[in-house]
């Protein structure tokens, strides 16, 4: 039941209607309007928010964030979301806001989906819960040994970090399990009891607690727990069943270590919510008889004693890791599954696009101030790792892949010894690059860029200095000098030093994949991305690139899509044969159980989802393992089809097995260039992979894609003529080049570069030879033209095809597939 | 090969490394991220097509391309023993009185060789070359080097305790062919095949060499010529002075003068045979696939806890062999930015496996400059000419063809930095750390996993190494629990131990107060313990700083040695640092690995 503490009158009779089991049964009658959907994405400078409007207005804003109270802004934002647009706006910039559609009220419910950082920066900050680690006899110091690596191997000043634990919150017990999964010491009642007493006097605020093969028996680890419930805690065997006993200590430590402050985040930003008063959040009735406000504005039950079960407004729900959202009450018993979130959203906005225009292989760069991170969209989904590391600590749990280097416009150019380096040294966003005048002292990429006069004097950049372009001329000038460059070759320089960067890594992420840019289409977006757009498909040799609508908060907008996932894993540890069938339903059987566990467990479960496997195998002896999927076992399923207690899954059939073994063949030889179809195939763990929308998002999320298309001179109703005209370098020669601003352009606006395209968070280079056009979804396409492809560069190449022609031997085939020029 | 007496490597060869005209600093910045680029991705290559674990999980390889003067001009090596380490294998391979002349060699060719006395380091890393042409022209080589955990001798894993020539530690590649435009020899590949055990992962890890170096060729081909093919030659040149140069600063900023110290090397006794009487009394029971049982093995559990909870059994260190003790000697001349390392006074070659190559040697120095002068320092043709070494032929550190090599790579290279670290500490008392524990602390356990009803089960072998204490700093204590200076190689986790393998391991933590006392203490050591649970099977355990401890540095105690046990009938039998030993199922061998040195006095 829910218990209201805060809120009155109408908020509190309209709660207790809807509490409980009626909810479901009443909620299709009861929830007419279509509610607001929210995205907000609150990182440690800005908190971005994207707002839907019920009637497909499009809105976004910023707010400063709020380290210490991280709950502020939120809900500064979720205040902001309420206001009709192109009402009275606050403290927020607005980005490219649209005026109202004709029709749209203020919307009756807000369907709110956050991705926060709070976590991982507790983590990067050392500011968690004192943990108390319990583990086998033996190994004490799992956690202070890990893989015995040192990470600097040449560089001393370079150490890994102390342990979350300290050494006086290890507690060890005398329990085994062996690799069958046998139990060959249980743990005893008095020491368990001790243990409890020990743990209890020694100041612990949370408990992680990972034994030995756990993950194959978790009897021991639970029958530990039982004595241990006065304390939040996390267990590996639950949190993370697979094995590799420090990866999975590492990652139950990290979620017990953020448990606590997740807990009081949440528990403030709920009840918070609920003392919004109701004219603050200009709540109407909009669902046509009912008594006051249809918000799902339930608060605000909160138990410290045992799991944290929430009851919460607005339907909030938190960013994970592995790129779905789920909610408050859900997230906080796993808050570990929130510490990689950070990059998730603009993966997930990416493969929005994706289907949205049917380019199913993206590649991404979210270049921003200090770094640029990469990730690849392949046919439409974004790809995923279970191997993370948060401040050098492992966490195994699924999260969106990306890939980071230190490139972004902060980047330091320096002379080093004649030879030019930018990166990864960082001017961060204090002191800046020079053009922030805010005290730094040696140029950045930002710095070549305004000098290029690709970023303009009006811009307003970070901390929303305008540019001090003398700042950066001086800079860049002084650079030159140390060189022995002229001032132009000294910009041209750094671009092309920090684009080669780029460039090679994400060369590295496909081919890492076995994969080449040529099939990709490249999508640019953060602060600083779309910048280098055109010079890093020149250097990858793409011929398309995407800049999405709303670059600079793109990542709010793949929060603001973002539906519910789960993941759950059974490992195996079998030969992939025949008989291992009856394993497999097992595990199948298992997964199921867990998936209903957590649906049944949500206040509002969705209503439809799919469901797929995988299988993680390898050849037996191998220690990596490779994901193949086993399209016989995916399904869908709808509520109004099946309750999802009912749900199961299929069994497994003999015959599929062959097939099986010869798609991971098949990829391994894709991958390694080699298969070795006599060796035994080995099932490490079998993955299952649920994803459903938010429940009530998905008609919202259809007209989103018209939304975004929705410029103010959509329809065309004469393109801007550009707003000024400035030189710019390009191609080593100073040319004047339009200046357009992005605001201004609706679909089918179509120019050739050079040019710029402004808008107040965001610079767009288009480079000669190259057209845009803006498309129905307010996507800048880029594509080079034709003709500059022919009169291409560069020779060398007829050799290459010429030397290779004789080499067709099998090692080849671990190259990469790159098309003959 | 003559004679040449002592041996005086990274003297200048190769003319003149700057460039007449000036280059562009911008254009140089971009060609030096597409060569640590195209080094990088063969490394990936190499790791994500390689079969054995070893390459695959621990990256025990490295990577490096080369100009036509064989001059070294990127590299990527993913652990310091492998440090500047190919240079001379090309050279002695492809240079004066090589085996080969660069004009023979066609598009499509990998040359192979692990001879340890032509520029190899020890047998089982085998080192690939394939030139790089364009329009017919050679224009450099792609060379990868990796570590194939089996090449045939008389011990698994081809790192035999005691071994005393190199005949018994494997299979010698004398420089060959392995492709030929493109076509694999196929007789050359059978040839090392045969000669191993594990013959079809040998395959794929060359089978992975031979890709990566295609692959680096390929990208060499696409990015090393962005500029000209004339540019390219001015770059690299010019890449290879910046390193030289930024070297000589950092030697620069040592005083001039000669610094010498001396440091002990442990021999092994009988070559490193031990036996005991007794046998495990009860063994327990294991089931048909080697995993312990209910509750007997539990048994065993107890009976270690009880006595390695009474008195830390075994921890103190015990005089167990009397082995020689040898000495390493280097002086080491610092004249204006250059750097001469003389080993002269160091012990003859030995009659065990301790020798270390030169190119070993030439790894361990340059992890000791690097680490001590700046680690951004790229390591190529140019900055290694600033540290020349010399060692007599014939000696410990310049073995004569035929001499035991294999530990000289895990064993001998660490006390290769040792000294080279005491020798400098007091020009740079600012910089220098503690000794490190200086060893690798290599075992090996092999056997027959029991199965029920199959009379002869398959072998397997199981390798690790262990980590231990590093030494303090003066500015900071030593890591505890961490692979030291030559290597970085991860452990495996316990639980892929015991799935994979008749073991378990009952222990795995620190060593509590191992690491010697200072101002900054030394890291402490590791103690793992290991159940065997197979039939009858054997243990090789390769190792030192057992008679020796990892000094301190300025008033600071040396850390604790280590200490190696075998617990059989419940009774601790203490082991040699070099031993080669016969396990019964129940016995429980027990690695303490040594802490480091302190730094500074203890404060009171």
């Amino acid at each position: 039941m829910v218990e209201v503490t805060g809120g009155e009158g109408g908020v509190g009779a309209a709660l207790s209607a809807t509490a409980g089991g009626e909810r479901l049964k009443e909620r299709p009658e009861r929830r007419k309007g279509r509610p607001a959907l929210v995205g907000i994405d609150s990182g440690g400078t800005f908190t971005d928010t994207l707002v839907l409007y019920p009637g497909g207005t499009l809105r976004s804003f910023k707010v400063t964030s709020t380290p210490t109270q991280p709950a502020d802004a939120i809900l500064e934002c979720l205040e902001l979301a309420k206001l009709l647009p192109g009402g009275a706006f606050h403290t927020g910039d607005a980005d490219g806001m649209d005026p109202p559609a004709s029709g749209e009220r203020p919307p009756s419910r807000m369907d709110v989906a956050v991705g926060t950082t709070i976590a991982t920066n507790t983590v990067l900050e050392r500011k968690g819960a004192r943990v108390a680690f319990v583990t086998t006899r033996g190994f004490r110091d799992m956690l202070d040994i890990g893989r015995q690596r040192r990470p600097g191997l040449y560089d001393p000043t370079v150490t890994k970090p102390p342990p979350l634990v300290p050494p006086d919150l290890v507690f060890e017990v005398e329990e085994r399990v062996n690799a069958r999964g046998e139990l060959i010491i249980e743990p005893g009642n008095d020491r368990c009891i001790q243990l409890a007493r020990d743990i209890r006097g020694s100041g612990a605020e949370s408990v992680a607690l990972c034994t030995l093969f756990s993950f194959l028996n978790p009897a021991n680890e639970r029958a530990i727990s039982v004595h241990l419930s006065t304390l939040p805690m996390s267990v590996s065997s639950d949190l993370l069943p697979q094995m590799r006993e420090y990866e999975r200590a590492s990652t139950t430590v990290l979620d017990a270590y953020v448990k606590p402050i997740i807990w009081h985040f949440v528990g403030e930003l709920v009840a918070r919510a609920s003392t919004l008063p109701d004219e603050v959040l200009g709540f109407e009735d909009m669902g046509g008889g009912e008594g006051g406000s249809d918000v799902d504005m339930s608060l605000a039950h909160f138990d410290h004693g045992t799991e944290g079960t929430f009851t919460s407004p607005v339907a909030i729900n938190l960013m994970r890791s592995n790129g779905g959202v789920t909610p408050l009450d859900d997230a906080v018993n796993r808050p570990g599954e929130l510490l990689l979130s950070g990059p998730a959203g603009g993966v997930l906005g990416a493969v929005f696009l994706a289907k949205l225009t049917g380019e199913s292989n993206l590649l991404c760069l979210d270049m921003g101030g200090t770094s640029a991170d990469i990730s690849v969209i392949i046919d439409g989904e974004a790809q995923w790792t279970g191997s993370g590391m948060v401040g050098h600590h492992p966490l195994a749990l699924p999260m969106v892949e990306v890939v980071t280097i230190g490139a972004g416009g902060g980047s330091i150019a320096r002379d080093d010894q004649g030879i030019l380096s930018v990166g990864p040294e960082s001017a961060g966003a204090k002191p800046g690059p020079m053009c922030y005048a805010m005290g730094g002292t040696e140029p950045t990429v930002t710095d070549a860029n305004v000098c290029a006069g690709r970023i303009g004097a009006s811009t307003v950049l970070g901390e929303r200095v305008p540019v001090q372009h003398g700042k950066s001329i001086e800079g860049m000038a002084a650079l030159a000098s140390q060189l022995g460059m002229s001032a132009d070759e000294s910009i041209e320089a750094v671009l092309d030093v920090v684009n080669t960067r780029m460039a090679h890594a994400a060369r590295g992420v496909l081919s890492s994949k076995g994969l080449d840019p040529a099939d990709f289409t490249l999508m640019t977006f953060g602060g600083s991305g779309p910048l280098h757009a055109c010079a890093l498909a020149d250097e990858l040799e793409m011929d398309k690139v995407i800049i999405p609508m709303h670059p600079g908060v793109f990542s709010s907008l793949g929060i603001l899509i973002a539906g519910m996932k789960y993941h759950f894993t059974s490992t195996l540890l079998a030969p992939l044969d025949a008989s291992c069938c009856t394993s497999i339903d097992a595990a199948v059987e298992k997964l199921f159980g867990m998936y209903r566990e957590k649906l049944a467990a949500l206040e509002v479960p969705p209503s439809r989802g799919t469901i797929r496997f995988m299988a993680a195998l390898r050849y037996l002896g191998q220690s990596f393992e490779i994901n193949i999927p086993i399209e016989a076992l995916d399904g869908h399923w709808d509520l109004s089809h099946r309750d999802p207690s009912s749900l199961t899954g299929a069994s497994m059939k003999e015959e599929v097995i062959p097939a099986l073994v010869e798609s991971f063949n098949a990829e391994h030889e894709r991958l390694y260039g080699h298969r070795l179809s006599d060796a035994a195939v080995e099932m490490v763990a079998l993955h299952m992979r649920c994803e459903s929308s938010r429940p009530g998002a998905e008609k919202a999320l259809q007209t989103l894609g018209l939304s975004l298309g929705n410029g103010p001179h959509k329809g065309g109703a004469g393109w801007p003529t550009s707003k000024e005209r400035r030189k710019c370098l390009v191609g080593g020669e100073w040319e004047e080049v339009n200046v357009w601003s992005r605001v201004s352009m609706g679909e089918g606006w179509r120019a050739t570069g050079p040019m710029v395209v402004e808008e107040p968070l965001c610079t767009l280079f288009v480079d000669r030879g190259w057209s845009a056009v803006v498309d129905e979804h307010g996507c800048i396409v880029m594509e080079r033209l034709k003709e500059v492809e022919a009169g291409g560069e560069s020779g060398g190449s007829g050799d290459d095809n010429d030397s290779d022609k004789n080499i067709d031997i099998d090692y080849r085939q671990a190259l990469m597939r790159e098309e003959p020029r | 090969m003559s004679d040449p007496g002592p041996t005086l490597i990274g003297r200048d060869g190769g003319g003149p490394l700057t460039p007449g005209t000036a280059l562009d600093p911008g254009r140089l910045g971009v060609m030096q991220s597409s060569f640590d680029f195209i080094c990088a991705e063969m490394g990936r290559s190499l790791q994500r097509s390689a079969f054995s674990p070893n390459i695959k999980e621990r990256l025990d390889a490295s990577c490096a391309l080369f100009d036509i003067r064989m001059q070294m001009f990127a590299q990527a090596e993913h652990i310091p023993v492998h440090l500047g380490s190919m240079p001379l294998a090309l050279e002695m391979m492809l240079g004066e009185g090589g085996e080969f002349s660069p004009g023979e060699l066609r598009e499509g060719d990998q040359l192979m060789t692990n001879d340890p006395f032509l520029g190899g380091s020890h047998l089982p890393d085998i080192t690939l070359v394939r030139p790089v042409f364009t329009g017919g022209e050679l224009m450099g080589y792609c060379v990868n080097r990796a570590h194939h955990s089996d090449v045939g001798g008389c011990a698994m894993g081809s790192l035999p305790p005691g071994s005393s020539t190199i005949e018994d530690e494997g299979v010698l590649i004398v420089p060959t062919l392995l492709a030929r435009g493109g076509t694999i020899d196929r007789e050359a590949l059978s040839g090392i095949l045969n000669a191993t055990v594990t013959s079809h992962e040998r395959e794929g890890d060359l089978m992975a060499q031979l890709g990566a170096n295609e692959l680096g060729a390929r990208w060499f081909t696409k990015y090393g010529f962005k500029f000209g093919e004339a540019a390219f030659v001015s770059y690299v040149g010019a890449i290879m002075e910046n390193a030289r140069a930024r070297m000589a600063q950092c030697i620069g900023a040592v005083p001039d003068g000669t610094y010498r110290a001396v440091e002990y090397l442990e021999l092994p006794v009988n070559g490193g045979e031990v036996s005991f009487a007794g046998r495990a009394t009860v063994p327990p029971p294991v089931t048909c696939d080697g995993m312990p049982a209910s509750p007997e093995a539990g048994r065993v559990l107890r009976e270690y806890w009880d006595i390695t909870g009474a008195a830390a059994a075994g921890d103190e260190p015990r005089q167990v062999d009397a082995g020689e003790l040898i000495a390493i000697d280097v002086s080491i001349g610092i004249d204006g930015g250059e750097a001469v390392l003389d080993f002269t006074g160091t012990a003859p070659q030995v009659d065990c496996n301790l020798n270390a190559p030169l190119s070993v040697v030439m790894s361990a120095v340059n992890y000791a400059f690097r680490s001590l002068m700046d680690p951004s320092v790229p390591i190529n043709a140019g900055s290694l000419r600033q540290v020349k070494v010399v060692a007599p032929k014939g000696c410990l550190l310049n073995p004569r063809r035929g001499a035991a090599v294999a530990a000289g790579n895990v064993e001998t290279s660490q006390r290769v930095v040792d000294v080279i670290f005491s020798a400098l500490a007091p020009a740079l008392p600012d910089v220098v750390p503690a000794q490190a524990m200086g060893t690798m602390n290599n075992l090996i356990i092999g056997g027959r996993r029991p199965l029920a009803g199959v009379e002869r089960p398959a072998p397997f072998t199981y390798y690790e190494t262990i980590g231990g204490g590093e030494g303090a700093y003066p500015w900071r204590p030593g890591q505890s629990g961490v692979q030291v200076h030559m290597t970085n190689t991860r452990n495996t986790p316990v639980e892929a131990v015991e799935t994979a393998y008749p073991l378990m391991v009952i222990e795995h933590s620190l060593r509590p107060g191992s690491g010697g006392a200072g101002r900054h203490s030394g890291g402490s050591g590791i103690r793992k313990s290991i159940l065997y649970l197979g039939d009858e099977g054997e243990a090789s355990l390769v190792a030192s700083r057992r008679r020796t401890r990892p000094e301190g540095l300025n008033g600071g105690n040396p850390g604790r040695a280590g200490v190696d046990v075998l617990i059989r009938d419940g009774t601790a039998h203490h082991l040699p640092g070099q031993s080669k030993l016969v396990l019964r199922r129940g016995d429980v061998i027990s690695i303490h690995t040594p802490g480091g040195g302190g730094w500074g006095r203890a404060r009171k």
